[in-house]
């Protein structure tokens, strides 16, 4: 394998993470008690999303 | 508990709201193609990946017009759009795109040699997403960008960049900056690939003269300048006598490659190629972080009052004033200064001559602006309109 | 109306929204994208001054919002995964077994002892460049050795706090001069004596000051309150998802034409499965998962929005109307106030005022005839001193966090830290003045 598919293989891993934590911060939000977390897991997942969905 | 529902349920909607308009506008700029009305006298428009099979599939994998008069002399190469938030290095290479009727030798144009940096606006830059240029049929409208490819086409970067070959340490995101990654080379990411595709072009196509279009902010010392490698000195020392005693109200200064600054088109490109290789300059008081209102009127006028107020603290190296650094003004010096270029070159080297006609002077830019000399591409033969 | 009227009152509705934001009890995120609202909304109906301006529609200040929200977005991954491999070593018992270990070998020690703990706070975030990873990854291993050798809980956190400071300031890796020098196009080159010097010494000079006496550590005491390390573990293991680390990060660096380029962020997942395979119990992934990201929603959360509000400030004239201010102050009034303005400037933005400051800075500098190399990097060793102030106070609330500080955040942590860091800073102020001497001694 040559170092540019390596290189692509290492990007879609990145959105796996990305993925991954994007998760993590859906689940926080939907456990969460407090408003105000709740209002800051909602900001948080304005990047993410548009991040996986490679828009932004 | 219910009221806990009913507030997450409306934090979601505000930003899910929020996140469906940002991702439209987003995409709408990633998706906007630009028109590009080839002169009548070109010949051919390859893609870099004829040169290189490195940037073959990517977004970089740029339009390479080809203006060959069949007449033996020297080979030029324009670059524009190394950086996009420098507009003008584009308006300039896409001037000679739509104008350039070749004499003697050949011209080779790229409009945008980082399309990726183009895609999008850089963050916390507050910039416009494009910028318009008034012509006798209405607006042309670019995309404004980035000065480095955007994440969506070269994720992760390094903790640190070490620029190839040199070996020297570059700040991690300058391995997306098309200014820092030549020569390049043929699998690093996709800034390096771009250059060593770029590289590819220059060696196969035996350039003579490489021209890099750039703008810089007015407190950066490399300012309204021609940087040129060694090889270049007496032209560009001419062509700045020139063009300070007879043509800009502003001068414009010369001054040599630093050797031991990698990665730069003016020090890579003529030491890894026979090109002769040039890098101009010209002030863009959108650039500076002392800049006011971020918009697209400044981007276009050039006019800052928190500019002009650095500038009374001997804090500039370019004048600055109420009339500011119109796109026309900074478009006219940049195409100017390559004619002058190649009109010094042309005297000093016959054999290897570039002839060029069709090219607006600087008189003619100042006095009509720049939108009148780009073509519509509605109105234009289809097999002349290209797309970037 | 002038701009620079428009500016200054966008700026003041900007602090007057954030201060009404934290009277109402908001937190510091929330009252930071509250100000950042209001600074945007006056923007949009206040005069512009007399040139004239683009229409600015309302989808367009949306996206504002949202793309300055991905401003930090590279390094809130990095917080994320580095944190969440930490974690999951935690979780499985590796900081435990490590930290039982130095106690044992080294209790007798207290000099070699420090020596080593500035040593592992050190490379973390010189590799990383940033504090607030080396507070996560390896703040609370340091933090429950410092208190094995009886250092007080104000103590314990002040010290970790300026550890992670200087770490983050420590070669090869310095964020602050890295995107100055990049935002003045100047190469990254030269800065690593200049800023070895400074972080070095400053993270002995906070070691020794805060650490440096104390009783002889009780073996026994010691062993008995600091957490049991589950069966099976061993040095090799332990060792592992370090060596993994080291080898990843080292790789790039030594062989970087040959070897893919990963980025932290993956490095520190493949280091966090790496804890998976070798550890003897294992941890729920996706639980540590989620509490990392509940540890760190202040620190995550303040990034993204501290980059919403720097693009409506940049956007309003706000940005340029600071920069402005510090760069048309005398070279006198900046010698003698930067040691205030840049910590208190990071403070409040993170590492947008590298750009913000410390591009027209160098400028100023540069055209005044000192040296930009040696300035810049003792101010990128100044910068991370103002991470323990608000409203962000990333690596300060980092280190609160980690070492679970129950005294008074002003009076007893910050307070701690003001002796070590004004040394600093003055040594750093010294290194700025006399820039121009030194650049022949220290200089690249």
């Amino acid at each position: 394998m040559d170092m540019v598919m390596i290189n692509y293989c290492v990007t879609v891993l990145y959105y796996l993470i990305t993925a991954f934590f994007f998760l993590a911060v859906v689940r926080n939000f939907v456990s969460t008690k407090n408003i105000e977390e709740a209002i800051l897991y909602g900001i948080i997942m304005i990047p993410f999303a548009l991040r996986i969905l490679r828009l932004k | 508990m219910m009221k806990l529902r009913t507030a997450k349920a409306a934090i979601l909607l505000i930003a899910g709201t929020c996140a469906a308009i940002a991702g439209f506008l987003f995409r709408e700029h990633r998706v906007y193609r630009e028109a590009v009305v080839a002169s009548s006298s070109i010949t051919e428009v390859k893609k870099l990946s004829d040169y290189s099979n490195a940037v073959k599939g990517t977004v970089n994998d740029a339009n390479v017009y080809i203006f060959d008069s069949g007449v033996p002399g020297g080979t030029v190469v324009l670059i524009g759009g190394t950086h996009p938030e420098e507009p003008v290095a584009n308006l300039s290479a896409q001037i000679f795109t739509e104008n350039v009727r070749t004499l003697q030798g050949k011209v080779i144009v790229i409009n945008r040699i980082n399309t990726s940096a183009s895609l999008g606006t850089r963050m916390g830059e507050a910039y416009p997403r494009f910028f318009h240029v008034k012509t006798s049929w209405g607006e042309k409208k670019w995309r404004y960008g980035d000065r480095v490819s955007t994440p969506l086409d070269s994720w992760p970067d390094p903790e640190v960049y070490i620029h190839y070959p040199s070996g020297q340490n570059l700040a991690y995101m300058d391995i997306r900056n098309v200014n820092r990654t030549w020569p390049g080379r043929p699998d690093g990411l996709l800034a390096e690939r771009t250059c060593f595709a770029a590289m590819e072009l220059i060696r196969k196509e035996k350039a003579d003269i490489v021209m890099d279009f750039h703008e810089a902010e007015l407190e950066y010392a490399v300012e309204n300048t021609i940087v040129v490698h060694e090889e270049g000195q007496s032209v560009a020392a001419m062509t700045s006598m020139m063009l300070t005693s007879q043509t800009f109200d502003v001068p414009i200064g010369m001054e040599f490659s630093p050797k031991a600054l990698h990665g730069l088109s003016h020090r890579e490109i003529g030491d890894h190629s026979d090109a002769v290789s040039y890098l101009v300059e010209v002030a863009e008081p959108m650039l500076d972080r002392i800049r006011g209102i971020t918009d697209e009127e400044l981007l276009m006028s050039g006019k800052d009052r928190f500019v002009m107020k650095a500038g009374e603290h001997k804090l500039l190296y370019s004048p600055i004033d109420e009339n500011g650094w119109p796109v026309d003004k900074r478009t006219a010096r940049h195409v100017t200064t390559l004619m002058t270029i190649l009109q010094v070159h042309n005297m000093l080297t016959p054999d290897k001559a570039v002839i060029l006609e069709g090219i607006p002077s600087y008189g003619e830019m100042m006095e009509k602006g720049v939108g009148a000399f780009f073509s519509n591409p509605d109105a234009s033969p289809s097999e002349r309109v290209f797309y970037e | 109306m002038t701009m620079f009227h428009h500016s200054i009152i966008v700026l003041a509705v900007i602090i007057a929204a954030f201060a009404a934001g934290k009277k109402y009890l908001l937190t510091t995120e929330l009252a930071m994208f509250v100000s950042a609202l209001a600074g945007l909304a006056a923007h949009m109906v206040l005069p512009k001054g007399v040139d004239p301006r683009s229409p600015l529609m309302l989808a367009e200040t949306i996206r504002h919002i949202v793309e300055g929200t991905f401003t930090y977005f590279d390094v809130c991954l990095i917080f994320l995964t580095a944190t969440f491999f930490m974690a999951l070593y935690k979780e499985a018992g590796g900081v435990a077994f490590i930290v039982r270990k130095i106690v044992r070998t080294f209790h007798a020690r207290r000099f070699v002892c420090l020596l080593l703990l500035v040593l592992v706070m050190l490379a973390p975030g010189a590799i990383t460049g940033s504090g607030a990873t080396a507070v996560l990854t390896v703040g609370s291993l340091v933090g429950s050795v410092l208190l094995a050798m009886g250092v007080t809980e104000d103590r314990r956190t002040a010290l970790i706090f300026l550890l992670a400071a200087m770490s983050a300031a420590c070669p090869p890796i310095n964020l602050w001069a890295m995107m100055a020098a990049a935002g003045a196009n100047m190469p990254y080159v030269g800065f690593a004596k200049p800023l070895a010097v400074l972080s070095i010494t400053g993270a002995l000079i906070s070691a020794f000051w805060l650490a440096g006496k104390g009783k002889p550590v009780d073996l026994e005491k010691a062993m008995s309150e600091l957490p049991e390390a589950p069966e099976g573990w061993n040095w090799p293991r332990a060792m592992f998802p370090f060596v993994l680390l080291s080898i990843l990060v080292l790789g790039g660096r030594f062989l970087p034409y040959s070897f893919p380029v990963l980025g932290l962020p993956l490095i520190f997942m493949a280091s966090a499965l790496s804890v998976l395979l070798v550890s003897p119990v294992k941890p729920a992934v996706f639980r540590v998962a989620s509490t990392t990201v509940s540890n760190l929603l202040g620190l995550v959360g303040i990034m993204i929005v501290v980059g919403a509000l720097i693009q409506i400030m940049t956007l309003s004239g706000v940005r340029g109307l600071l920069s402005l201010a510090v760069v048309t102050l005398p070279l006198a009034v900046l010698f003698s106030t930067l040691w205030l303005i840049l910590p208190i400037s990071e403070g409040m933005l993170q590492y947008a005022v590298a750009p913000l400051i410390g591009v027209p800075l160098i400028m100023l500098f540069n055209m005044k005839g000192l040296d930009p190399v040696i300035s810049l990097a003792a101010w990128s060793v100044m910068w991370p001193l103002g991470d323990c102030l608000p409203p962000t106070a990333v690596v300060g609330r980092a280190a609160v966090m980690e070492l679970d500080y129950r005294g008074d955040y002003f009076r007893g942590f910050v307070r701690t830290t003001l002796v070590p860091m004004a040394a600093i800073l003055f040594l750093c102020t010294l290194f700025m003045v006399y820039s121009k001497e030194l650049s022949g001694l220290i200089g690249g």
